[in-house]
């Protein structure tokens, strides 16, 4: 299992992008690249190839669960983890997004003083599973 | 005799056969005199010849005794000489007697007499001679003159005899031809006899035969009368059977006279005896009323005249005076001249038929004019009109009482016959006010029940009696009106005759009396009904929910005006058209709907809008049909509303965690210096900032927790957990802010393993605000404790007890309420939201439990909740013996949705969350299949596998493993001897999981261990069937015939035989089990042949093995058998 280093983090609120930038590269070790909108995030996520996928769900214009579906659709992507960063957390809606095939979600406000950890945690547990199975 | 008469040729014909045979008589009689004269004849000549003879043997016989005397000389010879002498003597003159008739005889008789006589003297002389000198006697008696008078004497005698016999032979022959011509005509005679004898019988016969008729005919004749009499008789007694009692009589008249028969019973009918009641018809004169007689009588007549038919009915007074009312019907009996000699019949008496039929016109009556009057006095003058006119009564009046003055009684209304001659006594009557209680009607209206007064002439408190005798009114009768217990009239008549108080009259008054309580009653009714109806309908015409009645076919049979508005249709465009025009597809699922308490559902418009819809179904009777009542509550706005909240809640929840998020995301980074150290300050202030910032955050948790667990809308997704490893998890998750508190926590031991049926977030969030708050409230350096405990109710208790402040007195009723705390200043200062227990106490609630507190100021506070135990298997009220699947599952999401489908199909369900769990399970419980997920918590889902393929080899557990890419894992796995029935990939598609439940079906099968035991000793079976218990199903056949059946249905694997049945050998059996590749185990009373034993795997014989011996062998068998599959 690689170490989990390159994150790619989308999310329509500027404040937000900053605060998680600032907890998972300042404190986390993690280089991320954030995007404002789900449409700029498909546009570059090949270019960047991340490791793993912070998707925030309401954003103006293609939200996220669209974007999902369409990062879901490229099959460079099939083996990268998305995770679902949202303030639309409660119980039904976190079944929804995991119904959909995101492997965690973390809900908002988030520990910014964790969010790493928590991300790692996140990327050992999905690949136990992949070994597991290997 | 009118036949005989009529045929005259008869009496000729009889004449002339009497001529015939009386001529035929005369000449036999005449025959018969010539045949006796000749026969007379006949016996003279023989009298004559033996007299003759005898006359000759006289002679003889005294010339004999002479001679022999003389010869002798003995004298008693002689001694009858003269007797002997005196009877020739005599014989002689009898001679002449008969032969007078015949001269030529008498002449030669007259020269024999001669002869004789001479020879008698001689005699004499002779004997005389003798007896003096013997000789002389001799010597004359030797003479030749005695010689020859005998001679002559005989001579004479012959030739009378010869003569005599010349007459016989003439005359038998005259004799003979006689009898012969007597016996000709007798026989012509006879024959003429023996004709008319024949012909007079047949005559006779025939006649005989015509005269039995007739006597028959008269025999009937009689019989019939005696029926008709015994009919009578018996029409009497049907009569009076059919008329309960002696109620029916007979009369029996002879018109034109007086004489009238009435049997008994008429007469007893009318109360008189036999001699009281005369047979006249002036008896019946004197009973009829005079209303009927002249009617009666002109039927009489003309039925006698017309013989039309009579049949009436009139009154009879009877000895008591009473007029009875009679049916009486009659028939005549006509001569030939048409003219009726005879009139009878019968009465039947009908007073009390007509009393009813009476009755029952009044009731009908009153019935209708009770229904047909607009108004109570309308209704009263009919009434006491009807009455009146149908009892023949002659005055009526209803009195009332004036409840709004004087309480006074009135009369309300009044009617009399237009025949009484003055209307004074109305009028007065008109006039009365009299007080309850007092004077007639005061004291009837008090005494509340029917009152009978035989003469009102005779009643004191009776004020009107100077008019009422001026009409002659003396009986009268009372009865009260009452509308529930309470009389509100009375109704007052009057007759002209004294009558007696009458049973069923006083019945027939009851009745009317409830007809009119009833209509009083209904009157009420009707106007409250008429009144709770427009109520009713103003209701239901107003309810904002559309409200259809349906029929069994699902046609509308009614509906509201909301009905049609919810459509956007009109009633009438509504009705009898089919409920599916409103909402298609209810009727098909009306039935499941019917079983919901509401239920939703999509209706669909005019304009074919949809609309949604919350229903309200039930069932009710209306008269004979079924019908099916709907409320249709359109929900559009609900829904509307319900979703705009939910966005409410859901922006609300976004838009205010997202600047939240900014903030506090900041302020933690900050906090934690990861940007640079602060000063501590800035460190104070930043935490100042961090603290309430999370109290926010919290604060919108808990308002937006409990808004949704209060409005029901919080799904509790429940599963089967054991509490204690909750309870380690929120004791875990509360260390680092007991920590923060310098609090310690405990689990107190010992702890039962108790199962709950719960939530688990939600009974985690409950446990962390228990715990958070007691660690909130807890001194420094104490403990906090908690503590799990099973009650005997069934139900554990998990109390959470601090050793704090307690909760003040006044405070306590209120805890569990919102944005309450003891201490304002302590919450701000502990951080709380004030919605904790408030949240928690709505959990438990939720969860079946019941939560509660035991405080003592200054010495702590205990916390308990208590939830009930479950059952390890979550059967959900499933039958029990259902197939158990383990679920291990990390994930409480995807493992509801495996049990949702499970349970669909008829599986009881374990969630496990762990490998760990889930191997304690498998221990413990007997499941029946493995569901896992690749990724667990504590162990790999394929690394559990392995552990069970390998801890239990011979049992194949089905298994379904879930994982992300499972496609690509079942690749990789290809080959191992995992045994996986399937992989079902996540996100988990319901139809792949349903595929995997059939695979674990059809493992299961395969696992079940099939025998067949062919047996014949039923005992045995069960024995053996309980010492295999669940190891194996065991078929049993009792025949050879059962076991080949047995064999052709199904598989086995194993078959455990007795050779010794009852229709064969069990070695029959044995190359078919070996075709078919199945162990057989022979468990025998006798030894196995040997030439066999290449089909058998081993033979036991019964009364060398014991039970665990076969049982070791089976289960042996049965390994090797799997050995054999496996490998």
């Amino acid at each position: 299992m690689e170490d989990l280093q390159k994150i790619m983090l989308v999310e329509d609120e500027e404040d937000i992008r900053t605060v998680a930038t600032f907890a998972l590269e300042k404190r986390g070790k993690l280089t991320v690249k954030s995007f404002g909108s789900g449409q700029e995030a498909l546009e570059n996520v090949l270019n960047y190839n991340p490791q793993l996928i912070l998707l925030d769900v309401m954003m103006p214009g293609m939200d996220g669960i669209a974007t999902f579906k369409a990062l879901r659709k490229m099959p460079e992507l099939v083996e990268v983890p998305i995770i679902f960063m949202t303030a639309k957390a409660q119980q039904n809606e976190i079944a929804e997004y995991k119904a959909l095939g995101a492997i965690e979600v973390i809900s908002k406000p988030f520990d910014s003083s964790n969010l790493a950890n928590q991300l790692r945690e996140i990327w050992k547990k999905y690949h136990i599973e992949h070994t597991s199975s290997t | 005799m009118k036949i005989l008469t009529s045929k005259p040729y008869l009496n000729v014909l009889f004449a002339l056969a009497i001529i015939l045979l009386c001529l035929c008589g005369y000449l036999v009689y005449q025959q018969m005199r010539k045949l006796a004269l000749s026969n007379s004849w006949v016996i003279h000549s023989y009298q004559i010849i033996s007299k003759t003879n005898h006359l000759q043997s006289l002679i003889n016989d005294g010339e004999s005794r002479i001679s022999f005397y003389m010869l002798s000389s003995n004298a008693d010879l002689i001694k009858n000489i003269n007797l002997i002498v005196n009877e020739i003597e005599k014989t002689f003159l009898e001679l002449g007697v008969l032969m007078q008739d015949n001269t030529e005889q008498s002449n030669t008789l007259k020269i024999l007499g001669t002869a004789i006589k001479t020879k008698t003297d001689r005699m004499h002389v002779l004997i005389s001679n003798y007896q003096q000198n013997h000789d002389q006697g001799i010597a004359i008696a030797s003479s030749q003159a005695r010689y020859d008078l005998k001679q002559t004497i005989a001579a004479l005698i012959k030739e009378i005899n010869d003569r005599e016999l010349g007459l016989l032979q003439q005359r038998l022959n005259d004799l003979n031809k006689d009898f012969n011509n007597f016996n000709l005509m007798l026989l012509g005679a006879s024959a003429l006899g023996l004709l008319m004898l024949v012909l007079s019988y047949i005559v006779l016969n025939y006649h005989l035969k015509q005269r039995e008729n007739l006597l028959t005919v008269q025999e009937d004749m009689e019989n019939e009368l005696l029926i008709i009499n015994e009919d009578l008789r018996q029409s009497e007694r049907r009569l009076q059977l059919a008329t309960e009692g002696n109620t029916a009589g007979i009369w029996d008249w002879i018109p034109g006279t007086s004489n009238v028969f009435y049997s008994d019973s008429f007469k007893n009918n009318l109360g008189y005896s036999e001699e009281e009641f005369p047979n006249t018809v002036e008896s019946f004169e004197k009973a009829i009323h005079p209303e009927d007689h002249n009617r009666v009588w002109e039927l009489v007549t003309n039925h006698l005249e017309n013989n039309t038919p009579f049949i009436t009915e009139y009154r009879l007074k009877s000895k008591k005076g009473i007029y009875k009312w009679f049916r009486a019907a009659g028939q005549s009996l006509r001569d030939k001249q048409g003219r009726a000699t005879r009139m009878s019949g019968f009465i039947i008496d009908i007073t009390e038929s007509k009393k009813n039929t009476q009755y029952l016109s009044i009731q009908y009556g009153i019935t209708r004019a009770l229904i047909e009057s607009r108004s109570l006095e309308e209704m009263s003058v009919k009434i006491i009109q009807i009455i009146c006119e149908g009892l023949d009564w002659k005055m009526g009046s209803i009195w009332r009482k004036d409840e709004n003055k004087s309480n006074d009684l009135y009369c309300l209304a009044s009617w009399q016959k237009p025949s009484l001659k003055d209307d004074e006594f109305q009028k007065a009557t008109m006039k009365i006010r009299t007080p309850v209680g007092k004077g007639l009607i005061g004291k009837v209206w008090q005494a509340q029940k029917p009152v009978w007064i035989n003469d009102v002439m005779e009643e004191e408190t009776f004020t009107r009696k100077h008019l009422a005798k001026n009409l002659g009114l003396h009986s009268a009768f009372y009865f009260p009106v009452f509308e529930k217990n309470k009389v509100v009239g009375l109704m007052e008549f009057f007759s002209h005759s004294k009558e007696a108080t009458d049973e069923p009259l006083l019945n027939f008054f009851k009745t009317i009396g409830f007809l009119l309580e009833e209509y009083i009653q209904r009157e009420l009714n009707k106007k409250q009904l008429i009144e709770s109806e427009k109520y009713k309908s103003a209701i239901l015409e107003s309810a904002l929910d559309g409200i259809v009645t349906i029929n069994d076919q699902g046609e509308i049979i009614s509906c509201n005006a909301q009905t049609a508005t919810i459509f956007n249709y009109s009633i009438y465009e509504l009705n009898h058209k089919s409920i599916e025009l409103l909402m298609p597809g209810l009727l098909s699922a009306l039935n499941e709907l019917r079983t919901k308490e509401v239920s939703e559902f999509t209706g669909v418009k005019k304009n074919g809008g949809r609309i949604p819809c919350e229903l309200t179904i039930s069932k009710m009777q209306l008269d004979e049909t079924a019908a099916t009542v709907i409320i249709i509550r359109d929900i559009t706005e609900r829904k509307k509303i319900d979703q705009m909240k939910n966005e409410f809640i859901s922006i609300v929840s976004h838009e205010l965690r997202t600047p939240l998020t900014s903030i506090q995301g900041s302020l933690d980074l900050l906090a934690d210096e990861t940007v640079g150290p602060l000063s501590d300050d800035e460190k104070q202030l930043i935490n100042i900032a961090r603290n309430n910032s999370g109290r926010l955050i919290r604060l919108i948790n808990d308002i937006l927790d409990i808004q949704k667990i209060e409005s029901g809308k919080t799904e509790f997704k429940l599963n089967i957990y054991e509490i204690k490893p909750i309870i380690e998890e929120a004791i875990a998750a509360n260390e680092a802010y007991a920590q923060k508190f310098n609090v310690k926590l405990k689990l107190l031991e010992p702890y039962p393993n108790s199962v709950v049926n719960v939530d688990k977030d939600k009974l985690l969030q409950a446990l962390t605000n228990l715990i958070s708050n007691a660690i909130k409230f807890s001194p420094e350096k104490e403990t906090v404790e908690i503590e799990i405990r099973e009650l005997p109710t069934r139900m554990v208790r998990v109390s959470i007890r601090d050793k704090g402040p307690g909760i003040p007195k006044e405070f306590q009723p209120l805890i569990f309420q919102k944005f309450v705390q003891a201490d304002s200043a302590a919450t701000r200062k502990r951080g709380g939201t004030g919605l904790g227990l408030s949240i928690t106490k709505a959990i438990i609630d939720s969860l079946n439990g019941k939560i509660n507190f035991i405080t003592k100021e200054n010495s702590g506070s205990m916390f308990y909740f208590e939830l009930p135990i479950a059952n390890l298997v979550d059967n959900y009220g499933a039958p029990e013996n259902l197939p158990i699947i383990l679920i291990c599952e990390p994930d409480d999401e995807t493992a509801n949705i495996l049990q949702n489908i499970f349970r669909q199909n008829k599986f009881n369900t374990i969630i496990t969350h762990t490998a760990a769990e889930a191997k304690k399970v498998i221990n413990q419980a007997n499941i029946d299949a493995l569901i896992t997920d690749v990724v667990l918590p504590d162990q790999s889902g394929i690394s559990l596998i392995k552990e069970l393929r390998v801890t239990n080899p011979s049992y194949l557990l089905p298994v379904v493993v879930i994982s992300l890419a499972a496609t690509q894992n079942v690749q990789k796995l290809k080959g191992s001897a995992l045994s996986i029935l399937d992989w079902i990939d996540k996100p988990i598609e319901q139809f792949r999981v349903i595929q995997a439940v059939k695979h674990i079906r059809a493992q299961m099968d395969a696992n079940t261990v099939k025998i067949l035991y062919v047996e014949d000793d039923k005992d045995l079976i069960t024995v053996i069937q309980k010492a295999i218990g669940e190891e194996a199903t065991i078929i049993s056949a009792n025949t050879i015939k059962d076991a080949s059946a047995a064999m052709r249905r199904e598989d086995f694997d194993l078959v455990i035989l007795d050779l010794l049945l009852p229709d064969g050998s069990g070695i029959e059996l044995l190359p078919e089990f070996s075709k078919r590749h199945i162990p057989v185990i022979v468990f025998s009373a006798y030894e196995f042949p040997e030439n066999y034993a290449k089909y058998v795997k081993s033979a036991l014989i019964k009364s060398k093995t014991s039970n665990h011996d076969l049982l070791k062998l089976i289960r042996t068998t049965l390994g090797q058998k799997e050995e054999e599959v496996g490998g």
